[in-house]
């Protein structure tokens, strides 16, 4: 379904809509496949905002509308009236903060009732972190409601894609869809801060796929 | 927006102003969904739910639109508008709201937008929930008995649909981890929960089953796909989300103790370990409906009736319905608890065998199933099949688990599992993808059920034996895994896409994976131990005979494996305590004398003499790999923490198997005195500390191995006072120092492996006999490199000479040394580092002028100034804490003179946020040094009383500090989470520990600090900061508070009105206080109690002020009820519950009770628009 004030495209389009708790990375991970860079600064999601992201496949090319949902509360607008004609969700924890994975009951169940029987991807976030909270072992919600669940690094790109892909695989009912290089682009033009919209299909290139050298200097400590 | 409101519950809203109200939303909900103009529509939409009473508005929209987003948005509203307004509608109106909900789903149940169907009948559920402890008995028996017809399919399919989907969100409602706050107390929530619990649970449960089998004939007996499926699908679903309520009332499973499940049957508060796993507990009153009705062989009944129909049109194994009785049935293997009588178990286990041979057929036989997943089948139900056997074992004992199945099958379930296992690894093997496909899930179950089943259930530490039976399954199963991991090793060697995951969360799955490998081995050690000999052997024999022929890199990855898997059999993970030898290899081979025939002393022997060669330049040429050598370093550290000079040597303690109990001990002992401090313990850790040499000088730039050797391997060692004891005495060891500090190469280690390294010498100090000593010790070690520093910071054409590469790297590298060191203070050592410390103070600040643009540098020598402080601050005598104090405000001013407004505007965007992010790890450092300053008010082993030289040390510093470092941050940083937290931990410590010398700063100062508070106050994500921002708030007024009852002047001119502000700060934050409590984000229950604290002593401070906001409030309603409430409200917040103008605990506690009663009472009309 393509949104009339993003330019239409003439392949598959899906919306995909993201919930899960405030400051749990929901807009970072957008973010790291929209341009490629990771956001360590918080600035909360009034509402929604919502970003096309293509992917290439072994069969073709596919297009995901992210409906980037607001976590807070306090900004969360219409909440569960965006999930409606959602076709994929993403539900987002962050596994150094047990609240977070806590709620993941309740996004479900609210998703589950706007939006009946679509796949659903859970991803713990964050997992780069040392001192986790919350263990891979102790997820275990995705086992009762028949989710899949990834540990993603949204700094790291640990397990960045496959939250896509194994949407996109069951969009598209085909267990062996992969994904393959997107072609090569022309350079960005001089201006690339303000035209991050626009760049989206310049994206996926190389810098997103780099991991971040890590700066922290307490590895190992 | 006004127009959306009924205008009052008693006018008729006109046709024309509905119909005008609905094309205002409908056009809103259409362009939301297309993504125009978002953020107008959204605030039309939101203004529906917020305007007064806009019950009718929304009734209409419901009744009449066709756009179906607009119906779900006016049901939204309903739920927004009753709960925020609950407290004044009357009964009539509260009933009515639910009852049109209820009615309104059903009427439309036939409708094809579910979506909205859904939405109202959960509208009415958190409604109902809402209601629950004001509705009588028979206003809740009306309801439900409308349910109740709906359910049992009085009024058609479709309605009975929405009645099992009402009840789900109901239940959902009901249930912790799902239940909707409504800015209502944590007891309304724990009442409402044991009341359905106690009263309905069951009951709704009994309906749903009801509801189910009065369509099961029909489905069964049709061919095709009807709609009765559908219900008995969301009847299904709705009885596994009861199964999975966490009953808290099986009263008896509390006390029973374990006399109740003697025998087969696992008593559940011995598993804490299994935190993970589901269990079913509802308690005896249960029996009857789950267990003695014959519910279960219904189920697995239709389940059955179900696989026929796999091949027809409408089902298939993934369909729905499939899928929920699947996962009941799994759900019924986990029940366990009071439910079951006490009759040793036997209706339990009568009930898992039943259930076990309805789950047979998904398993077993395990070829044939895999091999039809392989061919296309989907997996879902052999995988169900695998959870319901890890439930099984999740509840029983692994005899019990066992035994099931012999009444089925010639042979045990242990057996079962193993060839089933197999199967999946086979699979695997052949396979071999970085894919997850079903077999990498099927395995990953399996082997927590194998975990559950081996993990040592009692606190002794021991381990659960296995029939013999079992143990051939499992030696059999782990040389099927070990064949795997070597075949997926010598394959990865072809697909060469590097450790592209190489990140702590795939290790740590692939270190729980080989944990679990472990076990398993270890149930069969007599077996497995001399198997991995076996292998080893052959692969050393393998490289001896190749070399110089053919490629050995197959045989490496092996060996790499191999090391890995024997790792984790041979020893435990420390976890920071010192592991002891696992139970199942002390109490194994009791019929071993001699040390050296022991198998374990072969195998370790065997590794070690192999790590040895590494030692001759020709063999690690050839053959050492840095890879394999992680492997070996990593070996190394685990096998020594647990083997190496063992504590226990001594004193093994007492086996409870006494029988074996001689002889056991003594074949024991002869292991762990084997390397023990006697025997050939030395001669061990002469070998390690110098293949660790060999790894830091032969290997360079082969960081992670050199970390492995710094970080794990040699801190392993230092860990342990006997082994530092040893050391220090080795001239192995003596070598490694001197290397450190003479040896080119070593200058070369990374920067974090310096730091460790420096640490470990240092923290081996304490091997010496006394405390001088050890102080020689360091000071040995770390004299060239001060000395260093000292010469640099005196010479004449330092500016010059300080930016040659060379000297940068130099400096850099002795200062992550210093900051090891400093690290490592122990009470012994702490002398020489605090003169390490205190020889350097000087060249500290003289660099810090010099590498003023260097940031790296600069963030280097302000983290050894952290870490030393850090160390030593809680040992230093009045004198010395003076004089270190002193350094760290010179050091402080000098930075935030080189710091402040440094980052300009005209930066590009991308230069500007590296600047920030640099910066933010300085400010990150400085914090961190403040805190520790402060810490030695709490933390203090000096001999003289702070008091008597230094009066008030924190308090100097904390003004300087305030005074220096608060103006750095700015508010853009406060953004960054991790420095928004330390910054916010240090205020509020601050503010509460010295609110007096707030009043000492300058306007400039404090009010930059209260900026800084009220965004903190504001800082809704992390819950954390307004926590500590209404700590500080509380402190600073009830200190004013308390100054002036005591005549004094408080915080002074700063709490009065200033310059441009005509308020002072207390009647600023009074204000914005009630501004977030009444209007605005703060509604969490955890939240209000906070913030009562903090609004005590605002309102005592500013009486006034607070008189005249609640008079403005009252005076703001025009509804003369609501205003007479507020006034009383008003009234009582600060009268009742005897509450006093004192600020002690008892007087908080009872201002929290009034504010949340008071909250509860005003916060409706007052947030209504």
């Amino acid at each position: 379904m393509a949104l009339p004030n993003q330019q239409t495209v003439d392949y598959p389009s899906f919306k995909l809509v993201i919930v899960g708790d405030g400051g749990t990375g929901k807009t970072t991970f957008v973010k790291r496949h929209l341009t490629g860079e990771f956001e360590k600064k918080y600035e909360p999601t009034i509402g929604v905002e919502v970003h096309p992201l293509d992917f290439f496949t072994n069969c073709g090319k596919i297009r995901f509308y992210c409906w980037d949902t607001a976590g807070q509360e306090k900004f969360g607008g219409l909440r569960d009236g965006y999930y409606i004609h959602g076709q994929c969700a993403i539900i987002m924890f962050d596994v150094t903060a047990r609240l977070t994975y806590k709620n993941v009951p309740t996004w479900h169940r609210d998703l589950c009732r706007v939006c009946e029987n679509i796949p659903i991807v859970l991803c713990g976030n964050k997992v780069d972190v040392k001192n986790r909270q919350v263990k891979a072992k102790q997820v275990t919600f995705h086992r009762k409601k028949n989710l899949q669940y990834y540990e993603i690094s949204a700094k790291s790109n640990y397990n960045f894609e496959k939250p896509f892909l194994y949407l996109a695989r069951k969009l598209a009912g085909d267990a062996n869809l992969h994904f393959v290089e997107s072609p090569a682009l022309a350079p960005p033009e001089v201006h690339i801060d303000l035209a991050a919209q626009q760049q989206h299909e310049a994206e996926l290139a190389a810098a997103a796929s780099q991991p971040l050298p890590d700066d922290d200097d307490d590895a190992f400590e | 927006m006004q127009g959306f409101s009924d205008g009052g519950a008693g006018a008729g809203a006109n046709l024309a102003q509905l119909q005008s109200t609905m094309h205002t939303i409908e056009v809103a909900c259409s362009s939301i969904q297309m993504h125009i103009n978002p953020t107008a529509a959204e605030a039309t939409i939101l203004s529906l739910s917020q305007s007064p009473q806009p019950y009718k508005a929304c009734q209409y929209i419901l009744e009449n639109s066709q756009v179906a987003n607009a119906r779900f948005q006016a049901a939204a509203a309903i739920q927004d508008a009753a709960i925020r307004e609950w407290g004044f509608l009357s009964i009539e109106d509260r009933r009515s709201l639910i009852s049109f909900c209820l009615c309104f789903a059903m009427q439309h149940a036939s409708s094809l937008e579910g979506y909205v169907q859904a939405k109202v009948s959960s509208v009415a559920a958190q409604l109902m929930k809402r209601g629950w402890l004001d509705f009588t008995a028979a206003e809740k028996e009306a309801f439900f008995y409308q349910v109740n017809q709906a359910i049992l399919g009085a009024h058609g399919v479709d309605v009975q649909f929405i009645g099992v989907h009402f009840l789900e969100s109901l239940v959902s409602e009901f249930s912790p981890s799902t239940s909707s706050a409504m800015g209502l107390p944590r007891e309304f929530h724990e009442q409402c929960r044991t009341s359905l619990e106690l009263n309905y649970l069951k009951t709704f449960y009994c309906w749903t089953r009801d509801a189910a089998l009065s369509v099961t004939n029909k489905i069964i007996e049709s061919d095709a796909a009807i709609p009765e499926v559908k219900v008995c699908t969301a009847a299904l679903c709705l009885m596994l989300q009861i199964l999975n309520w966490e009953f808290r009332h099986d009263t008896n499973s509390m006390k029973a103790g374990i006399s109740v499940f003697s025998a087969g049957v696992r008593h559940d508060s011995a598993s804490s370990k299994r935190s993970e796993c589901v269990l079913v507990q509802p308690g005896p009153a249960w029996c009857d409906v789950l267990i003695s009705s014959g519910h279960v062989g219904w189920l697995l009944g239709l389940y059955a009736a179900l696989r026929q129909k796999f091949s027809r049109e409408g089902y298939w194994l993934d369909c729905p319905i499939a899928v929920s009785a699947r996962k009941l049935i799994v759900q019924f293997c986990s029940l366990t608890g009071t439910i079951f009588p006490s009759d040793n178990g036997k209706m339990q286990e009568n009930l898992l065998l039943q259930l076990l041979s309805g789950i047979l057929q998904w398993i077993d036989p395990p070829g044939a199933v895999s091999k039809a997943i392989e061919e296309g089948k989907s997996e879902s139900e052999m995988l169900d099949g695998c959870r319901a056997l890890l439930s099984i074992a999740t509840v029983t004992t692994s005899f019990v688990f066992d035994q099931l199945l012999k009444s089925l099958r010639p042979f045990g379930t242990l057996t079962l599992l193993s060839t089933l296992m197999c199967e999946v690894v086979k699979v695997l093997m052949t396979n071999n993808t970085d894919e997850e496909t079903w077999s990498w899930e099927a395995r990953d179950i399996l082997l927590d059920t194998w975990t559950i089943l081996l993990v040592p259930m009692d606190s002794n530490g021991g381990d659960a034996l296995l029939p013999p039976e079992g143990k051939h399954a499992a030696a059999n199963l782990f040389s099927m895994i070990v064949e795997s991991e070597l075949k997926v090793a010598s394959a990865s060697v072809a697909n060469d896409d590097g450790d592209s995951d190489y990140l702590q969360a795939s290790i740590s799955a692939m270190d729980e994976r080989l944990s679990s490998y472990a076990l398993i081995a270890r149930a069969a050690v007599d077996v497995t131990i001399p198997l991995l000999t076996g292998l080893f052997s052959e692969r050393f024999a393998r490289l001896h005979q190749g070399r110089g022929i053919m490629d050995p890199t197959e045989t490496l990855e092996e060996l790499y494996s191999l090391l890995l898997i024997t790792g984790h059999v041979l020893a435990d993970e420390g976890d920071g305590e010192t592991p002891l030898v696992p139970t199942a290899i002390q109490t194994h081979f009791a019929d071993i004398v001699e040390a050296e025939n022991h198998p374990v002393v072969i195998l370790s022997g065997s590794i070690i003499r192999f790590a040895e060669q590494s030692m001759d330049h020709e063999m690690r040429v050839t053959v050492f790999s840095p890879r394999l050598m992680e492997a070996v370093i990593w070996f190394l550290a685990r096998w020594s923490h647990t083997y190496l000079m063992p504590l226990e040597e001594a004193n093994c303690h007492l086996s409870h198997d006494y029988e074996h109990q001689h002889q056991s001990i003594h074949s024991r002992k002869a292991l762990l005195s084997f390397f023990g401090e006697h025997n050939q313990g030395q001669i061990v850790l002469n070998i390690i500390v110098h293949i660790s040499m060999m790894t830091l000088m032969s290997y360079p730039g082969e960081k992670d191995l050199q970390g492995l050797t710094c970080h794990h391997l040699l801190h392993t060692l230092v860990r342990r006072k006997n082994i530092c004891h040893q050391l220090v005495s080795m001239d192995s060891w003596r070598d490694l120092a001197n290397a450190f500090t003479n040896e080119k190469s070593l200058f070369l280690l990374s920067s974090a492996n310096q730091r460790s390294l420096a640490q470990t010498l240092v923290l081996s100090a304490s091997g010496l006999r006394n405390s001088e000593a050890s102080n020689q010790y360091v000071r040995g070690l770390m004299v060239h490199m001060t000395t260093y520093l000292v010469e640099l910071s005196n010479k004449n054409d330092l500016k010059s000479v300080s930016q040659q590469p060379d000297v940068i790297m130099s400096v850099c590298c002795l200062l992550e040394r210093l900051r090891g060191a400093a690290s490592a203070a122990e009470p012994r050592t702490q002398r020489s580092i605090y003169e390490m410390g205190i020889s350097v103070m000087n060249p500290v600040l003289i660099l810090l002028e010099v590498y003023k643009h260097e940031s790296a540098v600069v963030y280097l020598l302000l983290k050894f100034i952290v870490d030393w402080v850090d160390g030593q601050i809680s040992y230093l005598e009045a004198q010395e804490t003076a004089s270190v104090i002193d350094f760290c405000m010179r050091l402080l001013q000098l930075y935030s003179s080189q710091n402040i407004g440094k980052i300009s505007v005209s930066l590009s965007s991308t230069l500007l946020s590296e600047a920030k992010t640099e910066k933010y790890k300085d400010l990150r450092a400085l914090l961190q040094l403040l805190s520790s300053l402060c810490s030695k008010d709490l933390v203090d082993f000096s001999s003289d009383s702070i008091e008597v030289a230094g009066t008030n040390i924190s308090q100097v510093v904390v003004y300087f500090g305030l005074h220096i470092v608060t103006p750095l941050i700015s508010l853009e940083l406060l953004k960054y989470p991790k420095l928004c937290h330390d910054y916010f931990s240090l205020l509020s410590h601050i503010l509460e520990v010295y609110p007096e010398t707030l009043a000492q700063l300058n306007s400039e100062a404090f009010a930059h600090i209260l900026g800084t508070l009220d965004f903190g106050l504001h800082h809704q994500q992390d819950a954390e900061v307004v926590n500590m921002c209404l700590g500080a708030l509380r402190a600073l007024a009830s200190y004013h508070y308390r100054e002036m009852c005591a005549g004094k002047t408080g915080l002074g001119s700063h709490a009065a009105a200033q310059g441009n502000l005509p308020e002072g700060i207390f009647s600023r934050f009074l204000r914005s206080l009630l501004q977030l409590l009444l209007f605005e984000d703060y509604s969490s229950p955890d939240l209000v109690g906070a913030a009562a604290d903090a609004l005590l002593p605002l309102i005592l401070c500013e009486q006034g002020l607070y008189q005249r906001l609640g008079n403005e409030l009252i005076e703001r309603q025009a509804n003369s009820t609501l205003k007479s409430r507020l006034a009383n409200a008003l009234h009582s917040l600060t009268s009742s519950n005897h509450l006093s103008s004192t600020l002690d605990r008892v007087n908080y506690q009872r201002f929290r009770k009034n504010l949340n009663s008071f909250l509860i009472e005003v916060r409706g009309f007052l947030r209504t628009m």
